[in-house]
């Protein structure tokens, strides 16, 4: 399609074409002015802002480096005793409490695993009405949105502190606490990527008389695919390190016992369940990740 | 007997259609000519009711398809088979499949969501992608096929619609002249062997000197031509194309 500008300059193009140049050469100077100032304002606003929230925020550079000794102290206080000579002894007595932990942190995952599996299903039911190209009218396609905004918007630890207080402590409270973040999280993220589908690239299933859900199954769904998968494994990873917090109100995973041996000063414990909390973390990404590529890149090879 | 009556569609102070009236019959293979910006990818679009009119009416076989809504509607769609310059197919989808779109309208919607269809459907869309000598391909990703091909499966996609008129805007503009042979060639082909009426807009005159037993002619959104192709001289070109 040729829009008529287009059309007007090609029927002056018998001229000469100096003053055209000359004319968008002006133009496009005075594009980048108004951008450059524009540019220079928003830097300008933006380390005010910084100043003023670290302010009264009581971010302090004072206070920060007055800190930095305690800091390091309190690190250096929970690092064990290894020495070479009797490693595998220090080691067994820095990690005396293995099996536990690790069971805990095996909890962690799992609560991380089926609140993102709920999660997803929960932004999978909700991102086609909260996707301003397919919602079917307007008051659905805001219900949709504040719904999401809100879920988004509780952060975990609150919802999961009403969860202990509804369901007792224990990891169903956690599981409901993620699974409904990640939802409000994974429904906005979902919804944005189907706004990406243009109108033009589903009139195709639109003109043969689809209805509208069909134009998602078949115009909207295997475009998005790939996206949605990457974004949940993404929040997968996110999730178990917010599962390894929820414990700090009770509701399960590994959480719990680092709370513990924080508030009662078992320094070598804090240590030993960082790192294996840091382990697990990063097996969980490495893992992610290699999934993403092959599911991926399968994707794009079927 | 498609009939249209003073057909109108404006986008803000753009007319992009103005008034056009005309009558197609069965078996009819019309060509629509003009300039870029003339109001043929309109025209079409108003027909299979992708763009709504600001005025006029649209009748096919004495019903009014312009009062259509729901499900009468997207049957009106289906039944007006549209073909795209760029072709219109998912990419991630597989040929076959992009085929079973055609099938949608005429299939139960709670057997549509997980992409399985009867064993029926699914051999009237080979035996539409044979027709088209596209069978081969059919199990293939849309997107790894070349331009010339994926406009045959969108072929295939109307011919499933069991359409009763088929609307091609601009169906080889983007095309080699060997593909466009063959997609001419393929619409030619169903025109004759169906009878169902083609109306298709086109760049050249030349491939509507080829293909159409009719032309109608475009000039800013006006209908300036209606005749057999024989009557399609030079004043009548230069009456269409000139500003
Ligand atoms: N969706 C739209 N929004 C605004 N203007 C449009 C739209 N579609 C078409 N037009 C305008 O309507 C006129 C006719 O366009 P079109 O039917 O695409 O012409 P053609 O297919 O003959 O090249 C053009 O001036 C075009 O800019
Ligand atoms: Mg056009």
């Amino acid at each position: 399609m040729m829009l008529p500008s287009v059309r007007s300059m090609t029927s002056s193009a018998a001229q000469p074409s100096g003053d055209a140049v000359a004319m968008v050469e002006a133009r496009r100077a005075e594009l980048r002015a108004a951008k450059r100032r524009q540019s220079l304002l928003l830097l300008v606003v933006l380390a005010v802002a910084v100043l003023v929230a670290g302010h009264l925020g009581e971010v302090s550079w004072q206070k920060f480096v007055d800190g930095l000794p305690r800091f390091g102290r309190y690190i250096m206080r929970t690092m064990p005793q290894l020495s070479l000579e009797s490693f595998g002894a220090d080691m067994s007595r820095w990690m005396w409490n293995f099996r536990v932990w690790v069971g805990l942190l095996v909890d962690t995952v799992l609560i991380a695993f089926v609140a993102t599996t709920l999660g997803v299903a929960g932004a999978f039911a909700l991102c086609f009405a909260a996707s301003d190209n397919l919602a079917p009218n307007s008051i659905v396609y805001h219900a949709a949105r504040r719904t999401l905004e809100v879920l988004r918007t509780v952060p975990e630890l609150v919802f999961a502190l009403l969860f202990v207080f509804a369901f007792g402590l224990g990891a169903m409270a956690g599981v409901l606490a993620i699974a409904l973040h990640t939802m409000g999280v994974l429904g906005k993220l979902f919804s944005e990527i189907n706004e990406t589908v243009s109108d033009r690239a589903l009139e195709g299933v639109v003109a043969a008389g689809a209805a509208r859900g069909q134009v998602i199954r078949y115009g909207v769904v295997p475009r998005v695919l790939p996206g949605f998968i990457s974004y949940t494994l993404l929040r997968f990873e996110i999730n178990v390190r917010s599962a390894s917090v929820i414990g700090f109100v009770g509701a399960g995973g590994i959480g719990q016992e680092l709370m513990f041996v924080i508030n009662q000063f078992i320094y070598r414990d804090i240590s030993a369940i960082l790192l294996l909390l840091i382990i697990t973390v990063a097996l969980v990404d490495i893992l992610s990740e290699w999934l993403r590529h092959r599911i991926i890149g399968g994707e794009l090879q079927r | 007997m498609l009939e249209i009556e003073g057909l109108t569609r404006k986008f803000g102070d753009t007319i992009a259609l103005d008034a056009v009236s005309l009558r197609i019959a069965p078996g009819e293979f019309v060509g629509v000519i003009g300039r870029s910006g003339a109001g043929k990818s309109t025209l079409l679009r108003l027909i299979n009711r992708l763009v709504e009119p600001s005025a006029g009416r649209i009748v096919f076989d004495g019903a009014d398809v312009t009062a259509k809504r729901g499900g009468a509607l997207r049957d009106w769609r289906r039944q007006a088979a549209m073909i795209f310059q760029q072709f219109a197919l998912v990419d991630q989808l597989s040929v076959l499949e992009n085929v079973l779109v055609g099938r949608l309208a005429l299939t139960p919607r709670w057997r549509t969501w997980t992409l399985q269809f009867k064993a029926e459907d699914r051999a009237l869309a080979i035996e539409a992608l044979d027709r088209l000598d596209m069978a081969q391909h059919a199990l293939k990703r849309a997107d790894e096929l070349s331009g010339g091909q994926q406009q045959r499966v969108a072929i295939a996609r109307a011919l499933v619609q069991e359409p009763r008129l088929i609307l091609a805007d601009e169906p080889v503009a983007s095309l080699d002249p060997r593909s466009t042979a063959a997609v001419m060639g393929a619409l030619k082909r169903i025109n004759a062997e169906d009878g169902l009426p083609v109306l298709c807009n086109l760049h050249h005159i030349d491939l509507a000197r080829d293909y159409c037993t009719r032309i109608i002619g475009v000039r800013r959104g006006q209908l300036v031509f209606d005749g057999p192709v024989e009557a399609l001289d030079d004043a009548a070109i230069r009456s269409i194309y000139d500003q």
